[in-house]
C-alpha cells in the first residue's frame, strides 16, 4: 500500500512537467508581441528588438522551452512580472495560502452539506423532501458562481451590511466567497450521492444483509454508505477542478488576494509570465488533489487496492477508466 | 405490458447486467413526455429558441442604439427590465442575446462533440499508437481544469465571439472522445462484433451500424447539458475580460457590463443573470429527463 | 397437505401483489403449504411463477412498495409472522429463518471482509464480542470448506462457487431452524453445482435445519428434497412427497415438466416443450391458470375456482380432470 502511494506520487512528476510544457506551448503561440506589452505603445522597433533579445524571446521554441523548464523547476524561479518586475515566486508564495484556504473550505463545505443532503433525498425517495432537495440541487448547478456571489454580496453586504463587501480582513470576509463557490459543488455532491445511494440500496448484498436480520441503521452505515462513497469521492475530485476555475473568478469578485486574482490582473495587463505561472500552479494543485482522490479510492474500495498492490499496475490507467465511466 | 424491473422472480441485479436494448425512438419520447420536469425544460428551451428567432418581432427597441437620455432606468412599464448605461433596453438585448448565447452554447458543445467523436473513433478503431497518443492528449487536457484551459486558449485565440466558442469547445473534446472510445472498448469484446466479422461485415459498417448507435444516448445527454455548461463558462470568461466582449449582447457580457453598477443599479446584473439561469436550468432538466428516458433502468 | 402435527412452517392462502406504473401484478394467488420439521420442501416451477416472492414473503423482505402482501397467514413455530413489526422480524431473520439467494457474484458486500460479513450476524443474534464472533465466523468458513485464514479476504478474491459457500456460511452461522434457498446453484457451473448441493445437504443434516429449496430444475429436486410443491402462475398446482410426485405425478403441468426434460440414452429424441407461455400476471385467465396451455382443457376448466384435491397420502393436485381419492373409491 505504501509502495503504491510512493509510486503514485512519483508518477505525478511527469504529469506536472507535461502540463507545464503544454501550457508553455499553448501560450507560446499568443499573437501579441510581448515587448510591446512591456514597453508600451511609444517604443521604437529597435527598443522592442533589444528587449526581445534580452528576454530571450527571439530564440527558437526548444531553447525557450528548455530555459523555461530549467528556470521554473530546477531554479524555482518563475521569472518576473512584466508590469511590476516583482519576482513572481514571491507573489505566488504570498497569495497561494489564501487560494488554498478557499479551495479546501469549499471542498469541506461541499462534503458536509452535499453528502447528507443527497443521503436524505435517497432515503426519502419520491417524497416531497426528495423533490425539494433535487430541485435546489438543479438550481445550484444552473447559476454561475460569480453571479450568485454578486447577488449575495448585494444582499448581505450592501443591503444588510452583515458581511464585508470585499477582502478578507476578518473571518467574515471568507463566508460569501466560500458559499458562492461551493454552491455548485454542493448541488453536484447531493445529486451524485443520492443516485449512488439509491443504486447501492437496491444491491443484492443489502438484501443478503437484511436477511441476516441486521438493523436498518447498520445496513445504511456499514453496507450501503462505504459502497456509495466510491463515485462520490470521484465527484468531489472533479468538483475541485471546477471550483478551481471558479476561485479564479470569485477572488476577483470579492477581492481576495489569492492566485486567481493575480491571474486576472495579469490577463488584463497581458502579463504573460504571471499568467503562465499562475495557470501552472493551479494545474499542479489540481493534479495533486486528483492524486489524493486516487489514493482515497484505494482506501475505500479494496478491489482497487488489491489491483495496485498485486499487479503493480500503472494507476493512471484506472484513473482513465474512472474518467471514462464518469464521462 | 409487463414491467420487468419488478418481475418477482428475477433478481434486480441481473437486470442491470443485460446489454442496453435499442429502444424505439417513440418509446423514448413517450417516457420523456411522462416526466413533467423534463417537459417543462423542453418547453422553456423551445421558448428561448423562438425568442432567438423572433427577436425583432417581440420588441420595438433596437438592441444597439444608444439612447443617452434614457440611461440606467430601473424596470418600468416601458422598459420591463430597465435600461443599461447606454440607454438600451435590457430585455431587448437579452432577447437578441439569446441568439448569441444559444449559438455559443450549441456551437461549443457541438465542436466538442464532432471533434471528440472523430478522435474517439480513430482511437477506438485503430488502437495501438494512435489510441495511446490520443488518450494521452485527452489525459493532459483533462489535467487542466476546464475554466483554466478555456482561459489559456482564449489568450492564444484572442477574445471575441467565435474565438470563445472555439476555446470552450476545445475543452469539451476529451469528454466526448473518451465516451466514444469507451464504446469501442466495450463493444470490441462483445460477441456480436465477432459474429459480424465472421460474416465479413465491412469495418466501416461495424462502426456506423453497431457501435455509434449505442453511444448515441449518453452523447445526447452530455451534449444537451453541455450547452448550459458552456454558456456558464463563457459568462465567467467575459467577467474577467476574456470571452465575448461588449457591445455584443451575449448574456455573459451583459452581466459583466452590469458589474460596474452593482452599487447603484443592481438590477442590471440580477435580471440578465436570472434570464440566463432559467435557460441553463431548463437545459439541465431536459438533459436529466433525456437520460432517464433513454435508460429507464438507471432511473433513480 | 394439511398435516398440522409436525408442520413448523405453515403458509395459508397467501396473496402477494406488485403495483407498478398503475398495473397490478398478481404474483402469488392463494398459496398454501406446510413444511414439516427436518424435511426439505422443493418449490419447483418456471421463472416468474412466484417462487421467490413466496420465499421473500416468509422472510418479510419484500420491498413494500411495489410489493404488497394482500392477505394470508405465515405460521412459523406457532406464530403468525405477517403481523409482526420489522423490529420483531429482525430477531427472527438470520437466527431462526435464513435465506440464500441466486446470484453469488453480487450477494456479498464488496468492501467488507467475508469473515466480518458472517460475524455481523453472529454478533447481532448471539450478543457476543466482536472477537468471538470473528472466531466463530472463521469456524463457519471451515465448515463450508474454505480455509480459516481466508476470512480476512474480500469477496472479489473468491470464485463464484466459493462466494456461494460464503453466502451459505452467512445463512447458517446462527444455526437457523429454517433455510430458504432460492435457486442456490442456478448461477453456477454444473460441477460446482453438485459440490454446493452436497454441501447444503451435509450441513442440513449436521445442523438439523429444515429447508425450502426453490428451483426450476427437477434434477436438483430429485437429489435434495423430501417433499415437492409445483408452482404455476402464483398457485400451487400439485404437491406431495418426492416419491408421489416423481412416480405418479398427476397435474398436466407437472407431467409437461417431466416430459420436457432431456433424457440420457433417449437416442436423440426431439425435446417436448410445453406449448405456450406462462400467463401475464397482470391479466390472469379465469378458472385454471394453466388451461390455455393444457392438452386436457375443457369448458369446466375455464371458470370458477379450481380446488386442490387430495389424491393419496400427502399428494394433492389442483386440476378438474384428476380424480380425487374420494372419487376413485
Amino acid at each position: 500500500m505504501f509502495r503504491y502511494i510512493v509510486k503514485r506520487i512519483l508518477l505525478i512528476i511527469p504529469v506536472v512537467l507535461l502540463v507545464a510544457v503544454a501550457i508553455f506551448t499553448i501560450m507560446f503561440f499568443t499573437p501579441e508581441d510581448r515587448a510591446s506589452v512591456v514597453l508600451g505603445p511609444g517604443a521604437t522597433e529597435e527598443q522592442r528588438y533589444e528587449l526581445r533579445e534580452s528576454l530571450g524571446l527571439n530564440d527558437p521554441y526548444i531553447v525557450q522551452l528548455g530555459n523555461f523548464m530549467y528556470k521554473t523547476f530546477i531554479q524555482l524561479d518563475f521569472g518576473e512580472s512584466y508590469s511590476s518586475g516583482v519576482p513572481i515566486i514571491n507573489e505566488l508564495a504570498r497569495r497561494f495560502p489564501n487560494t488554498l484556504i478557499l479551495a479546501i473550505s469549499v471542498i469541506f463545505t461541499e462534503l458536509i452539506i452535499g453528502l447528507p443532503l443527497g443521503i436524505l433525498a435517497a432515503r426519502n425517495r419520491g417524497k416531497i423532501i426528495d423533490q425539494i432537495c433535487m430541485l435546489i440541487a438543479l438550481v445550484g448547478i444552473s447559476a454561475p458562481a460569480f453571479w450568485v456571489g454578486l447577488q449575495l454580496m448585494i444582499l448581505f453586504s450592501q443591503k444588510l451590511g452583515w458581511l464585508p463587501v470585499y477582502g478578507i480582513a476578518t473571518w467574515k470576509g471568507w463566508i460569501l466567497p466560500i458559499v458562492a463557490t461551493s454552491l455548485r459543488g454542493i448541488a453536484q455532491m447531493a445529486r451524485q450521492s443520492r443516485s449512488s445511494m439509491l443504486e447501492v440500496i437496491h444491491s443484492d448484498y443489502i438484501t443478503t444483509a437484511r436477511a441476516q436480520g441486521l438493523k436498518e441503521r447498520t445496513l445504511l452505515a456499514r453496507y450501503a454508505l462505504p459502497n456509495a462513497l466510491i463515485p462520490v469521492v470521484q465527484t468531489l475530485g472533479n468538483s475541485f477542478g471546477t471550483s478551481l476555475g471558479g476561485t479564479v473568478i470569485i477572488e476577483n469578485v470579492f477581492s481576495i488576494p489569492g492566485v486567481g486574482q493575480y491571474m486576472v490582473e495579469a490577463i488584463a495587463t497581458r502579463d504573460y509570465p504571471v499568467i503562465r505561472s499562475t495557470v501552472i500552479v493551479l494545474a499542479i494543485a489540481f493534479s495533486i488533489v486528483m492524486l489524493i482522490v486516487d489514493v482515497a479510492f484505494a482506501f475505500i474500495d479494496p478491489r482497487i487496492k488489491a489491483q495496485y498492490e498485486a499487479r503493480g499496475k500503472k494507476p493512471g490507467s484506472l484513473t482513465r477508466k474512472r474518467r471514462e465511466s464518469n464521462a | 405490458m409487463l414491467n420487468m424491473s419488478v418481475h418477482p422472480d428475477k433478481p434486480l441485479a441481473a437486470e442491470s447486467k443485460k446489454p442496453k436494448k435499442q429502444s424505439n425512438t417513440l418509446e423514448i419520447l413517450k417516457r420523456l413526455f411522462k416526466n413533467k420536469l423534463a417537459v417543462m425544460g423542453l418547453v422553456i428551451f423551445i421558448i428561448y429558441v423562438l425568442v432567438a428567432i423572433l427577436a425583432p418581432l417581440l420588441t420595438p427597441y433596437d438592441f444597439a442604439e444608444f439612447n443617452p437620455s434614457g440611461k440606467n432606468q430601473g424596470p418600468s412599464l416601458a422598459h420591463l427590465f430597465g435600461t443599461d448605461d447606454f440607454g438600451r433596453d435590457i430585455l431587448t438585448r437579452l432577447f437578441y442575446g439569446t441568439r448569441y448565447s444559444l449559438g455559443l452554447g450549441i456551437g461549443a458543445s457541438f465542436i466538442g462533440l464532432f471533434v471528440g467523436v472523430i478522435l474517439g473513433c480513430i482511437a477506438g478503431y485503430f488502437g495501438g499508437v494512435a489510441e495511446e497518443l490520443i488518450m494521452r492528449f485527452c489525459d493532459l487536457m483533462q489535467a487542466i481544469p476546464s475554466t483554466l484551459l478555456a482561459i489559456v486558449v482564449s489568450m492564444v485565440l484572442g477574445v471575441g465571439y467565435v474565438n470563445t466558442i472555439i476555446a470552450i469547445g476545445i475543452g469539451r473534446i476529451p469528454l466526448n472522445c473518451r465516451m466514444i472510445r469507451a464504446q469501442f472498448l466495450g463493444q470490441r469484446k462483445l460477441e456480436y462484433v465477432e459474429a459480424a466479422h465472421a460474416t465479413n461485415c465491412s469495418k466501416l459498417k461495424l462502426i456506423f451500424v453497431h457501435i455509434l448507435p449505442n453511444a448515441v444516448s449518453p452523447l445526447i445527454v452530455t451534449t444537451t447539458m453541455g450547452i448550459g455548461g458552456c454558456i456558464m463558462i463563457a459568462a465567467g470568461l467575459s467577467f474577467i475580460n476574456l470571452g465575448v466582449q461588449p457591445p455584443t449582447p451575449e448574456w455573459g457580457a451583459m452581466i459583466t457590463a452590469g458589474k460596474e453598477f452593482i452599487r447603484l443599479y443592481p438590477y442590471q446584473i440580477l435580471l440578465p443573470g436570472i434570464f440566463m439561469a432559467v435557460f441553463v436550468l431548463a437545459v439541465n432538466l431536459l438533459g436529466d429527463g433525456l437520460r432517464d428516458a433513454m435508460d429507464p433502468k438507471l432511473k433513480t | 397437505m394439511n398435516n398440522n402435527d409436525t408442520a413448523f412452517l405453515s403458509v395459508k392462502d397467501l396473496f402477494v401483489e406488485y403495483t407498478s406504473d398503475g398495473q397490478v401484478i398478481k404474483a402469488v394467488n392463494g398459496v398454501s403449504f406446510d413444511l414439516r420439521r427436518g424435511r426439505t420442501l422443493g418449490l419447483v416451477g418456471e421463472t416468474g411463477a412466484g417462487k421467490t416472492t413466496i420465499a421473500k414473503a416468509i422472510m418479510k423482505i419484500l420491498l413494500e412498495p411495489p410489493a404488497h402482501i394482500k392477505s394470508g397467514e405465515i405460521i412459523f413455530c406457532g406464530q403468525n409472522l405477517l403481523p409482526l413489526s420489522n423490529k420483531e422480524m429482525q430477531k427472527i431473520r438470520g437466527s431462526k429463518i435464513s435465506m440464500i439467494f441466486q446470484d453469488p457474484m453480487t450477494a456479498l458486500n464488496p468492501t467488507m471482509r467475508v469473515g466480518e460479513q458472517i460475524a455481523n450476524g453472529i454478533r447481532l443474534h448471539g450478543g457476543i464480542s466482536k472477537k468471538d464472533a470473528l472466531e466463530k465466523a472463521a469456524n463457519m468458513l471451515e465448515m463450508v470448506g474454505i480455509p480459516k485464514e481466508r476470512s480476512r479476504e474480500y469477496p472479489h478474491q473468491f470464485s463464484g462457487g466459493m462466494k456461494q459457500r460464503v453466502v451459505i456460511a452467512i445463512a447458517l452461522a446462527c444455526n437457523p431452524d429454517l433455510l430458504l434457498a432460492d435457486e442456490p446453484t442456478t448461477a453456477l457451473d454444473v460441477t460446482i453445482q453438485a459440490q454446493v448441493l452436497m454441501l447444503i445437504n451435509r450441513l442440513k443434516q449436521e445442523l438439523n435445519t429444515s429447508m425450502m429449496l426453490i428451483t426450476h430444475d427437477l434434477s436438483v429436486i430429485a437429489t435434495t428434497c423430501d417433499d415437492v410443491a409445483v408452482v404455476y402462475a402464483g398457485e400451487i398446482v400439485e404437491s406431495g412427497s418426492l416419491e408421489e410426485i416423481f412416480d405418479s405425478c398427476a397435474h398436466p403441468y407437472t407431467k409437461g415438466l417431466f416430459d420436457s426434460m432431456p433424457e440420457i440414452g433417449s437416442g436423440g429424441r426431439r425435446l417436448k416443450p410445453i406449448v405456450g407461455m406462462m400467463p401475464d400476471p397482470t391479466d390472469l385467465p379465469n378458472g385454471c391458470k394453466f388451461s390455455p396451455r393444457c392438452p386436457l382443457a375443457a369448458d369446466e376448466c375455464k371458470t370458477g375456482k379450481i380446488e386442490s384435491k387430495k389424491i393419496s397420502g400427502t399428494h394433492y393436485c389442483r386440476c378438474c380432470k384428476v380424480r380425487s381419492e374420494q372419487e376413485v373409491r
